[in-house]
């Protein structure tokens, strides 16, 4: 077995990790409250021309068509730094999703060619005040009604519903059959009437997800993407990638730059006439921040070479998210005790890494829930 | 020997502290947070009930209560409000201790009462940038020049700051290195040369005033020399009474508000049709940090106890502080995951308890310097299970 980073990647990786040294990390220092709009357009301009817009999009419809391995490498790079709000993603180009790519025809024309094109902005809603862990207790109804859905329902904690020129909204079109079949995902133009952000709610990590009210908001029937009762299989490619993406590469990106913090910082700072690094205590953390990286790392990179093998990957999915999630909060945490006092103020980075990384652990699956399918798993197979 | 229950004196004193958080400080205390502003208004409620200095002796106009009153009293005020528990600690905390035990006559009876009455809130300024945990590095130099001292540094991670107006400044009063050249002054914050400077924001206790403090040829009375220099070693008891009397009872009442707050949540909150709280999974977490929550207590109302009877080892405070702070962080921090989003959200308490405890492990003393502390009286054969 061979699990060093594969050659045609590997110069990928040491472009992206420059682009982050050279532009990102800098700019925690030099705009720590959140980057300038000037800033914001020129690295989205100079993302664009290093050819990393789109990596997930297939390069006949104009993007990179990287692997998930690949993918998986350039989350993690990318992660080493907290110069962008952790969910903020406009500097690497549109956002576009496992379920945009798969649109055809006409909704291919009014909603992914504009997200391509960095002209129109998604959000995606499913989350709702009491279906959260559980979407099957959804109730956000969209009954039809000639030649459109009227929708009526409640959505929270939606990320960028506020700047989204449009929502991809999980709704349920047959009540009868609930969660087995019936819940679909309904495109909505956020300036359809009855359709309101109410309320975006402040979080410890500086983002402000909303909530998002349908009251009769009438939506073409050909809005629908696939078919009536599609949205929950849609619904899991769109977290399944996420998964092992945004949270699993995500965290082994964050325990590698809390490494690269604690063990400079534990090497400069002098304390009673030595080094932190001199104290076993602090060598023994750095140690099981190093140690537990190295196995969230294989399991991320498992999980996403199975994807590009065309394998199932639920559970690994499942495995990657839970275990990287925690191990990178606990290396951020070791990372803030090593730093003392220091690593407390909102002046320095360390604590935006600590305070990032903590929601991690309950959004898109909280660690409990994986847990829950993990075991089934286990069940079910010894 | 170790009283585990309350007298009625005591449980009185706990019951009436609890009922005037509930009512005054708790319905302010996620403003405080979000706009980092002190609650100084609820000292004046907190005097005017005698929780004030009140373990300051009745010649002083305190109420001569122990360490362990002191203890319980805090601890309800930080279930309400942690920012308020910490202004309430600097009444009675390192600073007036500091005082009580070496202060002349004229300095104890121009500062003590006006503590007592919630007129005053005092400081306690030691670290710098290059001394934290390591106080026999720190710079800040006063030269003694006639009946004055001239001061000139920085000081750093000055809790209540923006709000005290009496400073207890650990400074170098003889240029040996290390500790025997480090003594202290006390500096009212009228005093020229002497200006707060700039607000530091940390993760958690937004609302405590901190700041830096900054002395450019500042010219202190020399009559407001508290310790001599070399005479810290008499004064660390005073670290250690705020190693139990005040960090730990903060963390223990933070740990309880977020537990019942996870505990509503998890009885309130259903998904796949039922509550959370059926769910066995969060019921032993919940089982988990009561009994963590009960081991901390139980460390730290011995602790608190054997101070009043003046019995404690070296190891207790540094074990107290220890095993409290590391449980308040896993107690909140669990808080937030059972309460799922809503505990990232900023309208619930979840998030700001996680940050409020998180920094006391960090300050007062770290829970790595207090590691060695123990271990040392370990091996000098001091400690003994």
């Amino acid at each position: 077995m061979d699990f060093s980073v594969p050659e045609e990647l590997r110069a990928f990786q040491q472009m992206v990790r420059r682009f982050v040294d050279k532009e990102l990390i800098p700019l925690e220092n030099t705009e720590p409250r959140g980057l300038l709009p000037a800033t914001r357009e020129r690295l989205r301009a100079l993302t664009r021309d290093m050819g990393l817009w789109l990596l997930d999009v297939p390069e006949s419809l104009g993007g990179q068509g990287l692997s998930m391995l690949g993918q998986s490498i350039f989350w993690e790079e990318f992660s080493r730094s907290v110069a962008t709000l952790p969910r903020d993603f406009y500097i690497i180009g549109p956002v576009v999703g496992a379920v945009l790519v798969q649109l055809k025809g006409e909704q291919k024309e009014r909603y992914l060619d504009p997200v391509l094109r960095g002209e129109k902005f998604p959000c995606f809603a499913q989350t709702e005040p009491d279906a959260g862990t559980d979407p099957a207790a959804m109730r956000t109804r969209a009954v039809r009604d000639g030649d459109h859905y009227v929708i009526n329902g409640v959505k929270r904690f939606i990320t960028d519903a506020e700047k989204a020129d449009f929502a991809q909204v999980m709704a349920i079109t047959d009540p009868v059959k609930g969660a087995r079949g019936g819940v679909s995902c309904i495109l909505v133009d956020m300036d359809t009437p009855g359709v309101k952000v109410t309320t975006q709610y402040k979080t410890m990590m500086g983002e402000s997800p909303c909530e998002v009210v349908f009251q009769d908001a009438r939506v073409p029937v050909k809005n629908l993407i696939g078919k009536e009762g599609d949205g929950f299989r849609l619904a899991q490619e769109w977290i399944t990638r996420g998964r092992i993406l945004r949270h699993g590469a995500r965290s082994c990106g964050v325990a590698e730059r809390c490494l690269e913090m604690g063990a400079s910082y534990a090497k400069q700072r002098v304390t009673f006439g030595a080094p932190l690094a001199d104290r076993q205590s602090i060598q023994w953390m750095l140690a099981d921040t190093y140690t537990e990286l190295q196995a969230a790392r294989h399991l991320v990179r498992h999980a996403a070479w199975k994807i590009d093998q065309g394998e199932d990957v639920r559970t690994e999915s499942h495995i990657a998210k839970m275990y990287s999630v925690e191990m990178g909060f606990r290396a951020a945490d070791r990372c803030l005790q090593i730093h003392g006092g220091i690593g407390l103020t909102t002046d320095f980075q360390v604590e935006k890494f600590w305070r990032d990384q903590r929601p991690y652990l309950i959004t898109e699956g909280a660690a409990e829930v994986m847990r829950m399918t993990v075991a089934r798993h286990v069940l079910k197979h010894y | 020997m170790f009283e585990p229950e309350l007298n009625d004196q005591q449980r009185l004193i706990q019951e009436s502290a609890r009922k005037l958080a509930e009512k005054h400080f708790k319905p302010g205390a996620a403003r405080a947070d979000r706009e980092h502003a002190p609650p100084v208004g609820n000292i004046k409620v907190l005097a005017e009930h005698g929780f004030c200095g009140m373990a300051l002796p009745e010649a002083y106009g305190g109420s001569d209560l122990g360490v362990f009153e002191m203890v319980l009293v805090i601890e309800q005020v930080a279930r309400a409000c942690a920012n308020t528990a910490m202004l309430l600690s600097c009444t009675e905390g390192a600073t007036a201790r500091a005082i009580l035990q070496v202060g002349s006559e004229a300095q104890k009876s121009k500062y003590l009462p006006k503590f007592a009455r919630g007129e005053s809130l005092a400081a306690w300024s030691m670290s710098e940038a290059n001394a934290g945990s390591d106080v026999g590095a720190i710079e800040t130099r006063a030269v003694r020049d006639g009946e004055h001292y001239v001061v000139n540094g920085t000081k750093l991670w000055c809790s209540f700051a923006s709000v005290a107006d009496l400073y207890l400044v650990l400074m170098r009063l003889d240029p040996v290195p290390g500790m025997k050249g480090i003594g202290a002054l006390l500096v009212e914050r009228d005093t020229p040369g002497f200006t707060i400077g700039k607000r530091i924001d940390l993760i958690g206790l937004r609302a405590t005033g901190m700041s830096e403090l900054l002395f450019e040829d500042c010219r202190v009375p020399a009559e407001n020399l508290i310790i001599p220099a070399g005479g810290i070693g008499k004064i660390l008891s005073v670290l250690d009474a705020d190693r139990i009397g005040g960090n730990p009872p903060i963390c223990l009442g933070v740990a309880g508000a977020a537990f019942d707050a996870a505990v509503r949540h998890l009885k309130d909150r259903s998904q796949f049709g039922k509550p959370l709280a059926d769910n066995q999974g969060l019921q032993w977490k919940l089982a988990d940090m009561a009994i963590d929550i009960e081991a901390g207590r139980s460390l730290l109302y011995r602790a608190a106890q054997r101070a009043d009877m003046h019995k404690n080892s070296m190891a207790d405070a540094p074990m107290v502080k220890t095993f409290v702070n590391e449980m308040a962080i896993r107690v909140t921090n669990q808080a937030i995951q059972l309460a799922g989003a809503s505990g990232l959200a900023e309208d619930f308490p979840f998030e700001r308890h996680f940050r409020d405890v998180r920094g006391m492990a960090i300050g007062y003393g770290t829970t790595e310097l207090l590691r060695n502390t123990v271990a040392r009286e370990i091996l000098a054969g001091r400690y003994l299970p």
